[in-house]
């Protein structure tokens, strides 16, 4: 069989069943177990499939995807997050577009200690958009900030896809974590810029709201009450991590044991919100690590079909430069991010992509830093925007699914930009990491 | 579907996503007192490396049955959604038999894994000792009960389930 034919075979029967609605880990499953029959030996491939799906997910690289996605939960079922945003809320004023100001400020406040995208945007969606709405604020600018922020956590660590990326393609977690920083922080400041830019030029997008805002120095005390100890867990976590004390999985388990010792703290932490945080946490944990074992065969499959090796030969055939190709896989990227989940795109894109970067040695954490970003625009962009389903189901009645994804156009520009900024400056990602 | 099947699938998920919040904090715990143990009191928990490793394997596989039920498995269906429902309907069905056939195969090389490693005496020699065959077992019961719970989608329809993404 060609490497075209087995492409075709074992892409395009990927593909057809993810149109179709097969569920992801059973779409790579099925084309694994054909895969497996036709490349890898038959009854022995079917074998090596079970075993490989043991460990595909007992592998330490990815044991912080728990933790992570736990510290989010938790914030979000015991109700510090709402504490946290009215704090936020206290200190932000005279600013146009305030409260949506407050959204980013507080959002990027979670992504630095969430590591789920979905959980971000749901806590801000169901807290602060009823709020905005009965302000009188546009629902565009109102939807846009949440969707935006909620979209950046997948930079900022901790990170639970950018750890998922890290293991699947070989870059180093704790790199590619470090590396998202910098981007992070300047699409937050991005955004800010756009709100208040906006709502200056147009006042009646935003109404002023701040007239019974408590005044003078009480309004800070409720910031070091419920914002300070949630900065101290993010700095542990990644502080951590630069001073070589602990690896990736340990400072996840420490941020998450600390984010649960906050909440007893805070007396917020009840059996049922801890009960509710942890089986959110393994519902979304699960979703992601059981699409991973059902998809780590393909890699192999790939591989001993020919497939992997016709099509990277054919595309260094072109002999492209080492940045024209990767401006080439981020466009094949923010493409697949219009129709496939972040999961999917990372599981049918590594296996080519990272062999390019390896032989056109472009630095890994840069590429890996790029990837995320292109991904996190796919969040945004429909018909499969996963922020934007996710914001539909806490949003009030009356906001269209049409709506949520017009709101968002303005962030995907913004993602892209980002995108042009660490291509042409690759030290807003490599900088960080530098210092390990 | 006589109602015994429905509740029996329904009661063991719930031990089953009970287990996997159980681990989840369990090693949260284990490996934080390892991080302290061996930065302050120099009295690590040689074993933690493990439980994260094999529990983070458990916690994929044991939660995967209850997602199914429920719906969470992620899918896209670009095709599905565009269709009418009368159209769908069938593509669904046909899709929930693919994946029955898919999780019986699989439970069945699974089975055979756990049976070959078992009369081959293979052990994990790590920092804990343990027969191979230990870890193909829930692999095995997962696939067998996710090939059962297709089968109960495929007889009562699962296209309102499978609708919407994610």
């Amino acid at each position: 069989m060609s490497w075209q034919t087995a492409l075709l075979m074992l892409l395009g029967g990927v593909v057809a069943l993810l149109a179709l609605r097969v569920p992801v880990a059973f779409a790579f499953l099925a084309v694994n177990v054909v895969g497996a029959l036709f490349f890898l030996g038959g009854e022995m491939g079917l074998l090596q499939l079970t075993r490989n799906a043991v460990s595909s997910v007992s592998s330490a690289s990815l044991t912080p995807i728990p933790f992570f996605v736990l510290m989010g939960e938790v914030l979000f079922h015991t109700g510090l997050a709402g504490k946290a945003i009215d704090a936020v809320n206290r200190v932000i004023t005279g600013v146009p577009g305030r409260l949506a100001v407050v959204v980013v400020v507080a959002g990027t406040i979670f992504s630095a200690i969430s590591g789920s995208t979905i959980a971000t945007t749901a806590i801000l969606g169901s807290l602060m958009l009823p709020v905005m709405l009965k302000r009188g604020y546009d629902p565009m600018l109102a939807l846009g900030a949440i969707l935006a922020i909620g979209s950046v956590d997948m930079l900022i660590p901790p990170s639970a896809i950018a750890v998922l990326l890290g293991s699947l393609a070989g870059i180093s977690v704790s790199k590619l974590l470090l590396a998202g920083i910098l981007p992070g922080f300047l699409m937050s400041t991005l955004i800010v810029g756009y709100i208040v830019l906006r709502a200056w030029w147009n006042p009646a997008l935003a109404p002023p709201d701040d007239v019974d805002l408590p005044r003078g120095e009480s309004r800070w005390r409720n910031l070091l009450i419920y914002v300070a100890p949630l900065v101290f867990i993010f700095t542990t976590v990644v502080g951590v991590l630069v001073a070589g004390w602990a690896t990736p999985t340990e400072s996840a388990a420490v941020g998450a044991l600390s984010t649960v010792v906050a909440a007893i703290l805070y007396r917020a932490l009840t059996w049922e919100t801890l009960k509710h945080s942890l089986v959110a946490t393994a519902e979304i944990s699960g979703m992601i690590l059981f699409i991973i074992l059902g998809a780590t065969t393909f890699t192999q499959v790939l591989g001993f079909s020919g497939a992997t090796n016709g099509l990277v030969g054919s595309i260094l055939g072109f002999e492209l430069s080492p940045g024209a190709l990767v401006l080439a896989m981020m466009a094949i990227l923010l493409f697949l991010g219009l129709f496939i989940d972040q999961i999917s795109i990372i599981l049918v894109t590594v296996p080519f992509f990272m062999p390019l970067v390896q032989s056109n040695g472009v630095d890994p954490v840069w590429f890996g830093t790029l990837f995320l970003i292109a991904m996190q625009t796919g969040l945004l962009t429909p018909p499969f925007g996963l922020l934007l389903f996710a914001l539909k189901s806490v949003s009030p009645e009356g906001i269209t699914l049409q709506q949520i994804a017009m709101a968002a156009l303005p962030y995907v520009g913004m993602c892209i930009l980002l995108l042009a900024l660490v291509f042409l400056f690759p030290g807003l990602a490599t900088w960080l990491p530098s210092l390990l | 579907m006589p109602r015994i099947v429905d509740a029996t699938l329904e009661a063991i998920n719930r031990w089953l996503v009970a287990a996997t919040a159980a681990l989840i904090l369990g090693m949260a715990v284990v490996i934080t007192t390892d991080v302290l143990g061996r930065n302050l009191f120099d009295r690590p928990v040689p074993w933690s490396a493990e439980l994260s490793e094999y529990g983070l394997y458990l916690s994929a596989v044991l939660i995967a049955p209850w997602l199914l039920r429920r719906g969470q498995h992620i899918s896209i269906g670009i095709i599905i959604d565009a269709l009418p429902v009368r159209a769908a309907g069938p593509i669904v069905k046909a899709g929930d038999i693919l994946c029955a056939a898919v999780s019986a195969i699989l439970a069945w090389y699974a089975l055979q894994a756990t049976l070959r490693s078992h009369s081959d005496g293979s052990l994990i020699i790590k920092n804990v000792i343990f027969p191979e065959w230990y870890v193909f077992v829930p692999l095995t019961a997962v696939f067998a009960l996710m090939t059962v719970e297709f089968l109960v989608q495929f007889v009562r329809g699962s296209l309102d389930d499978a609708r919407g993404p994610g």
